[in-house]
């Protein structure tokens, strides 16, 4: 089943309907970002497209515990104090993720974004990061512990040459239910169940500042069905 | 539909290819209701349609074109490169043509100026699928001219097409201008949906002709040479947005129309 596929036949569920607006958040940021623009500048195009879309920025206080610390302004958020402020001139990569609720549920994605082209390194780590996620994404499925999930996320941490710049962690909030969270580090024992809808957040404070990359999945029985589309890949905006 | 089928005007674009002057918008349908609506466009006479990456809608498009009777030759589809696939713009293409089920793209445009950027090394990827034939006709989106003409100094290569939010209340005859010096022609997303509907220049002169105002905008961007992709997913409407041949704007009305932009002075 293709990705796109995938996605469509999934977006009757209501928390698909929240990352949906996630996703629209995240496009607001991609398509619109310049060196100009502020955190104020990008919360404000994301506050209208995500409040067009039907929706409203949401609290997200795992990513504190995640990529702490943390400054949120609207639907965004973002992991180094220099980014909390424009213009977006100095080099290296900018890291941010968007919360949203719609439909009584909650989605989040994240993404890092680089204006000018990448150094060895930075590509490097984005590329560790990143199949470290893609790692614990392989690996979810009904009944399977949570920590064995956070496990292969670390282990793929540290083949990857990340493991100096930890820490590198990923948090995997509940987002079905209402209030329940889980953190798949703190997680001992805990068992993913079909149905569930996590957001996965992979986070790492690099020499180069702040890769995140993060998605919303459903578990199935056959695996992790991601529920947003965005890249798990450094965005070159260039 | 049982109506005789509209048919829209052309325009020759810089790559030789010709392409409707009205198209068909498809954002933000996606699914069955995208499907529908453009099988509903298509049955209407739509030969042109408009639909990105970013939409999400490109295989509901296509299975629309595959369902539909219309011969490959006289449709006109564009996509467009979303802007997180820098880097990537050959493998989006292959997915979009996949999605959409075609063997080419009619018009392939890069959606947004990456980190406003003109993006010129995006823009050397869509040359090359142009020369590869994988793509017919390339252009822009939400552009600005400086950015338009970094990718002409880079390349030598102008787009054929650059598409922006126009619309009455948007209206700029110095970007207007500054496109046809360069041979590309212009076309507008959002044309209805940006401008008062109840704008008393546009209820006076739709009166006068007997036509709604969405009509007497579009009338307006064809007398300008602008293409104009509006989207509606009322089989109603979409024939309405397409029947706007048989009345004629006088410049009068064309310049009272103009001046409803701030980017006129009076």
């Amino acid at each position: 089943m293709s990705s796109l596929t995938q996605l469509q036949s999934l977006s009757h569920l209501p928390v698909a309907d929240a990352v949906r607006v996630a996703e629209i958040g995240y496009t607001a940021v991609i398509d619109r970002f310049t060196r100009r623009l502020s955190l104020t500048d990008v919360s404000a195009n994301v506050g209208r497209s995500v409040g067009n879309a039907g929706g409203s920025p949401a609290a997200f206080p795992e990513l504190a515990a995640v990529g702490s610390p943390v400054w949120q302004e609207g639907a965004v958020w973002v992991f180094e104090e220099r980014h909390t402020h424009g213009p977006y001139d100095k080099p290296g990569p900018v890291g941010f993720a968007i919360s949203a609720q719609a439909s009584g549920t909650q989605g989040a994605v994240a993404a890092t974004v680089v204006l000018d082209e990448p150094t060895p390194r930075l590509r490097r780590h984005a590329s560790g990061l990143s199949g470290a996620l893609e790692a614990a994404l392989a690996l979810i499925r009904d009944g399977v512990e949570a920590r064995a999930v956070a496990a292969a996320y670390h282990d793929a941490v540290g083949r990857a040459d990340l493991a100096g710049q930890v820490p590198a962690t990923l948090g995997v909030p509940v987002v079905a239910g209402a209030a329940h969270t889980l953190r798949v580090d703190a997680a001992k024992g805990a068992v993913l169940r079909e149905g569930e809808s996590l957001a996965l957040m992979a986070f790492a404070r690099t020499e180069d500042g702040v890769i995140t990359f993060g998605t919303t999945i459903r578990v199935s029985s056959d695996g992790a069905q991601r529920l947003d589309g965005i890249p798990l890949r450094l965005i070159e905006l260039r | 539909l049982n109506q005789p089928l509209l048919t829209a005007p052309d325009t020759l674009l810089a790559s030789g290819a010709r392409m409707p002057l009205i198209g068909f918008g498809t954002f933000p349908l996606r699914g069955q209701a995208a499907r529908d609506a453009v099988s509903a466009a298509l049955a209407a006479g739509y030969r042109s349609l408009d639909t990105a990456m970013r939409y999400r809608n490109e295989d509901a498009v296509g299975a629309a074109i595959a369902a539909g009777t219309q011969p490959r030759e006289d449709l006109f589809v564009t996509t467009k490169l979303a802007t997180d696939q820098v880097g990537y713009e050959r493998e989006a293409l292959a997915g979009s043509i996949s999605n959409l089920g075609l063997a080419f793209i009619d018009l392939w445009l890069i959606h947004w100026p990456p980190g406003g950027s003109p993006g010129i090394s995006s823009w050397r990827k869509l040359l090359e699928a142009r020369e590869d034939g994988l793509v017919r006709s390339l252009g822009v989106s939400n552009y600005s001219i400086e950015q338009i003409d970094g990718l002409i100094t880079a390349t030598g290569v102008a787009p054929d097409v650059a598409q922006l939010s126009w619309s009455p209340i948007e209206f700029d005859p110095v970007y207007l201008d500054a496109c046809r010096e360069r041979g590309v022609q212009v076309s507008a997303h959002s044309p209805i949906r940006n401008t008062p509907r109840d704008h008393p220049v546009l209820t006076e002169i739709a009166g006068a002709h007997g036509r709604s105002v969405p009509q007497v905008i579009l009338r307006w961007n064809i007398q300008h040479g602008v293409a104009a992709v509006p989207k509606s997913a009322n089989p109603a409407r979409m024939a309405e947005n397409l029947d706007v041949v048989g009345f004629t704007l006088s410049a009068d009305e064309m310049a009272a129309i103009d001046a409803i932009s701030p980017h006129v002075s009076s």
